[in-house]
C-alpha cells in the first residue's frame, strides 16, 4: 500500500542523506539514480508568509521562509506486519515526520494526505 | 515475416483491468501478455477526442440519469387530435381539424379535457403542449389547478406531480379561448434512479431544490467499492437566496460521510474515498440555506491507480506515454482570479469551454498592446542556475507574451501567436546564478491581443513540459511511471530475433532512457533507447555482463518519432532507423536459449526507466532480412 508522509529537517544535507540512504546507484555515465520507487519531493524552505510585490512584480517585502528543509514522500509498497503495523522504508524517517491538519503547500496528484497519512 | 510476433500499439491498444496488453500473434491467433504499469498518483493525457482526461478514471459514470434528462414513454394517446377520440370533453371543448379547442364556455370542474393516464401520484411528469388560435385566458393542469400561464400562441412545458391518475387540462374563471395540439406527457426519471424528499424535484433537465432544509435527494449504490477513490463532478446554479448544501455518501442506517459543503454556484470537482456500506450519493439542503437552486450534470467515476496512458497528442493512432516525476509549481493552474493582475487586466469570464471539455476556462480582457497589463503568479521558488519550463493553454486573436522570470533582472519569454483553437504554449529557459523569485507572466508587452482565453498553467523544473498537472491551492506532483514484465521465456528467442520500436524522446537531455528484453537483470539484456548523448539512439546487447555489441546513431531530432529495428544474431548485429541501415557489427555472441523472459520499459532490473512516447513495439523470434528490416522501419 502507498502512504504519504510530510517531513522537515534542520538542513538540506540531512534531508539528502536520508534520501540517499533509501538506495541509489551510479550508472556508466556517472549519473546517480535511486534504486527505490518512492516518490520524493524536496520542497526546501517553504514559504511561511508570502512576500509583498508592486504592480511590476518587484519585491517590496521578502517572503518569510521556513527555517526547516521540507520533504514530502509518497511511500510505495508498504506492508502490514503480523502486529498490524506498517513495515517499510518510512520507519527510518519517523523522527522527522510532521503531522498537519491541512493538505499543506504541496500534494500528490489526486491523492489526499488526510486519507493516506503514514 | 516470422511468426510468433509480439506487438504493442500501431493504433491497436489493449488495456484490461488497468494493465497494458501486449499482443502475441502466432499463426493468426492472438494471445495477450500483460505489462504491469505503476504510478503512485493520477496523471492526465490527451484522449482520442482531443480533450485532456485523467488516466485513472473509469469511463463509466456510476450515477444514472445524472443529467436529469431521462424521460419515460409517451403516455398520451391521440395527443395530436387526429381523431375525435381518447379524450373526455367537458363543456366548451371540441376536437376537429387536428386540434382540441375551447370556446370559453367551460369553467371549473366542467371545463376539462381529460385522459386517464394512470398517473403515479408520487412521481414527476413533464407536460408539453402547443397553443394555437389563442384569444384569451389560460389553462390549468390537474385538480390542484397548476397554472400553465398561457398568454399567447406557442409551446408550453410544465413539470408537475399529479394528485390523481387523470390528466385534467382545465379552463376556469376567465375562460380560455383557443386550441391545443401536440399534447405530450412523459414520466421524469422513469427508472426511479433518484429518490427525492420534500422540496426536491426534477425540472428542465435539472435537479431542483425549493429550499426546504434537511431533506435529501438520493441515488443509491453509487460508492460500492469501499476504500476506492471516486471523482465527483456537478454543476450548481442558484436561482435565488443564499446557498448552503452538502454532498454526502451514506444513509441513515450506516451514517453519512461529508464529501463537501457547497455555498456558491459553480462547477465542482470533488474526490472521496468510499466507506463501507455508505453506498448512496446524497444532496442535502442545510439548515442555513435560503436558496432555491439546481444541480445538474452529476458524475461519479471510480479512480483506479496504475493505469497506462495512451496519448493522442498530434496523432490519431495514439502512443504510450511514460513520464518522469514532475511537480507543477503553479499553485492555481485553472483559477486565474488567484493570479496578480496589473493595469487593465481583468478576469471577465470563468465559464469558457476548456481543453478538458469542461466550462472552466477563463477569459482575460483589458489588454492594450502597450504593456503593463500583466497576469502573473509568483511561485516562491528561487530559480538561480536552474532550468524551468512554463506551459499554458491559450486561445484568442493577436499576439501575447509568455514569460518566466526571477523577478530581479532576468526574463525568459517569447511573443506567441494566439490561435482560434486551444493550443499549449511552452517557454523553457535556464536562469543565471542571481537569486530571485520564480514567476510566470502573461502580458501585452510587445503583443497585440486585447483579450485571450487561458487554462491549464504549469511550471516545472524540467527542460520540457510534461503532461498537464492540475492544481488548486498548492503545488502538485505527478509520480513517475514504470511499465514492465510483459511476456515469458517462450515468447522470446534469445539466440536471434529483431526488436523494433517507433519511439520519440520527451527531450534531448543527457538522461539515458531505454526499454529492453532481459531476464530481469542488466547482465543479460538487449536494450534500445535514447542515450546520454544528444539526439542519439542506442542499442546494446549484453551477455554475462559483457557488451557484445553497442550500436549508436545520431538522428535529426529524437523528440520526433523514429522507427528503429535492431537485429541480433550470433556475430550478426544490425541497426536500421527510418528505412536505412545505420550500424552493423559482425562480432558478438548472443544469450543462451530461454534467457530473455520479459519486455520491460527499463534496463530489465528497474533502472533507466523509459520516459518517452512509444507508438509501436514488435519483437520477432527470428532474424529478418535486410529488405524486411528496411520495410519495417520505412
Amino acid at each position: 500500500m502507498n502512504k504519504i508522509g510530510k517531513y522537515e529537517f534542520t538542513n538540506e544535507s540531512t534531508a539528502k542523506s536520508k534520501i540517499a540512504a533509501l538506495g541509489a546507484a551510479t550508472d556508466d555515465d556517472g549519473n546517480t539514480y535511486p534504486t527505490h520507487k518512492h516518490c520524493i519531493v524536496e520542497l526546501g524552505n517553504i514559504v511561511i508568509t508570502p512576500g509583498d510585490y508592486d504592480e511590476e512584480g518587484n519585491e517590496l517585502e521578502a517572503p518569510v521562509l521556513s527555517e526547516m528543509y521540507h520533504v514530502d514522500v509518497l511511500w510505495k509498497d508498504l506492508t502490514i506486519n503480523e502486529d498490524g503495523d506498517l513495515d517499510g522504508d518510512h520507519d527510518a524517517w519517523d523522527a522527522y515526520k510532521v503531522d498537519i491538519d491541512s493538505e499543506g503547500v504541496h500534494g500528490f496528484l489526486g491523492l489526499s494526505y488526510a486519507d493516506m497519512k503514514v | 515475416m516470422a511468426e510468433g510476433i509480439l506487438k504493442l500499439g500501431e493504433g491497436q491498444w489493449g488495456i484490461k483491468d488497468g494493465n497494458l496488453l501486449l499482443d502475441k500473434e502466432v499463426a493468426g491467433n492472438h494471445l495477450k501478455r500483460e505489462f504491469t504499469v505503476t504510478r503512485g498518483t493520477r496523471a492526465t493525457y490527451v484522449g482520442r477526442d482531443g480533450l485532456i482526461k485523467e488516466s485513472n478514471l473509469q469511463d463509466v459514470n456510476l450515477v444514472n440519469n445524472g443529467d436529469f434528462s431521462e424521460l419515460g414513454i409517451e403516455l398520451i394517446t391521440n395527443g395530436s387530435f387526429d381523431t375525435d377520440s381518447d379524450w373526455t370533453k367537458d363543456t366548451g371543448w371540441s376536437i376537429a381539424n387536428g386540434v382540441a379547442s375551447q370556446d370559453g364556455t367551460g369553467s371549473g370542474n366542467d371545463g376539462d379535457i381529460i385522459q386517464d393516464l394512470n398517473f403515479d401520484t408520487n412521481k414527476i411528469y413533464k407536460l408539453v403542449l402547443t397553443v394555437t388560435n389563442y384569444t384569451q385566458g389560460t389553462l390549468y393542469i390537474d385538480t390542484t389547478n397548476i397554472n400553465l400561464n398561457i398568454t399567447s400562441n406557442g409551446t408550453y412545458t410544465l413539470y408537475f406531480t399529479p394528485s390523481s391518475s387523470f390528466l385534467y387540462i382545465r379552463t376556469r374563471y376567465s375562460g380560455f379561448i383557443g386550441s391545443i395540439d401536440n399534447v405530450s406527457v412523459k414520466e421524469v426519471d422513469p427508472n426511479d434512479y433518484w429518490n427525492l424528499g420534500t422540496g426536491w424535484s426534477i425540472e428542465d433537465g435539472k435537479l431542483k431544490s425549493d429550499g426546504t432544509i434537511n431533506v435529501l435527494a438520493i441515488q443509491e449504490n453509487v460508492f460500492s467499492q469501499s476504500g476506492s477513490t471516486y471523482k465527483i463532478t456537478l454543476d450548481v446554479n442558484v436561482v435565488s437566496g443564499s446557498l448552503s448544501t452538502r454532498v454526502t455518501m451514506g444513509d441513515s442506517v450506516h451514517g453519512y460521510t461529508t464529501i463537501s459543503n457547497i455555498t456558491s454556484e459553480g462547477s465542482y470537482t470533488l474526490y472521496a474515498t468510499a466507506v463501507a456500506n455508505q453506498d448512496n450519493l446524497n444532496f442535502t439542503t442545510l439548515s442555513d440555506n435560503t436558496a432555491v437552486y439546481t444541480i445538474d450534470n452529476v458524475s461519479v467515476q471510480e479512480v483506479k491507480t496504475d493505469t497506462p496512458r495512451i496519448d493522442f497528442t498530434d496523432n490519431t493512432d495514439g502512443h504510450l506515454l511514460l513520464e518522469p516525476q514532475s511537480t507543477n509549481l503553479v499553485t492555481y493552474s485553472e483559477d486565474f482570479s488567484e493570479w496578480t493582475k496589473t493595469g487593465g487586466t481583468t478576469v471577465s469570464a470563468t465559464n469558457i469551454l476548456s481543453p478538458s471539455g469542461e466550462n472552466n476556462g477563463t477569459n482575460i480582457s483589458g489588454l492594450s498592446g502597450s504593456g503593463g497589463n500583466d497576469l502573473y503568479l509568483i511561485t516562491g521558488q528561487d530559480p538561480a542556475s536552474k532550468t524551468y519550463s512554463a506551459s499554458v493553454y491559450l486561445k484568442g486573436n493577436g499576439t501575447l507574451r509568455l514569460q518566466i522570470s526571477n523577478n530581479v533582472n532576468q526574463g525568459i519569454g517569447e511573443i506567441i501567436t494566439l490561435t482560434s483553437d486551444w493550443k499549449r504554449h511552452t517557454v523553457t529557459g535556464t536562469f543565471n546564478s542571481t537569486s530571485g523569485n520564480l514567476s510566470v507572466t502573461l502580458d501585452d508587452n510587445g503583443g497585440t491581443a486585447t483579450e485571450y482565453k487561458v487554462w491549464g498553467a504549469q511550471m516545472e523544473q524540467l527542460s520540457y513540459a510534461t503532461s498537464y498537472i492540475p492544481t488548486n491551492g498548492s503545488t502538485v506532483t505527478r509520480d513517475a511511471e514504470t511499465c514492465t514484465g510483459a511476456g515469458e521465456a517462450q515468447d522470446f528467442n534469445s539466440e536471434e530475433g529483431v526488436l523494433y520500436a517507433e519511439i520519440a524522446a520527451l527531450d534531448d537531455s543527457t538522461t539515458t532512457t531505454i526499454f529492453s528484453l532481459s531476464n530481469g537483470t542488466n547482465a543479460n539484456s538487449l536494450y534500445m533507447g535514447f542515450s546520454s548523448t544528444s539526439n542519439t539512439i542506442q542499442a546494446q546487447l549484453v551477455v554475462g555482463n559483457v557488451a557484445q555489441t553497442n550500436m549508436n546513431y545520431v538522428v535529426t531530432d529524437r523528440t520526433q518519432f523514429n522507427k528503429v529495428a535492431v537485429l541480433y544474431q550470433n556475430n550478426n548485429h544490425k541497426m536500421y532507423i527510418n528505412g536505412s541501415e545505420v550500424a552493423v557489427d559482425t562480432s558478438g555472441s548472443v544469450p543462451s536459449a530461454n534467457t530473455f523472459d520479459r519486455l520491460n520499459f527499463d534496463f530489465g532490473q528497474g533502472s533507466f526507466d523509459f520516459y518517452g512516447k512509444c507508438k509501436a513495439i514488435r519483437v520477432y523470434k527470428k532474424a529478418l532480412s535486410d529488405s524486411e528490416l528496411k520495410t519495417l522501419t520505412s
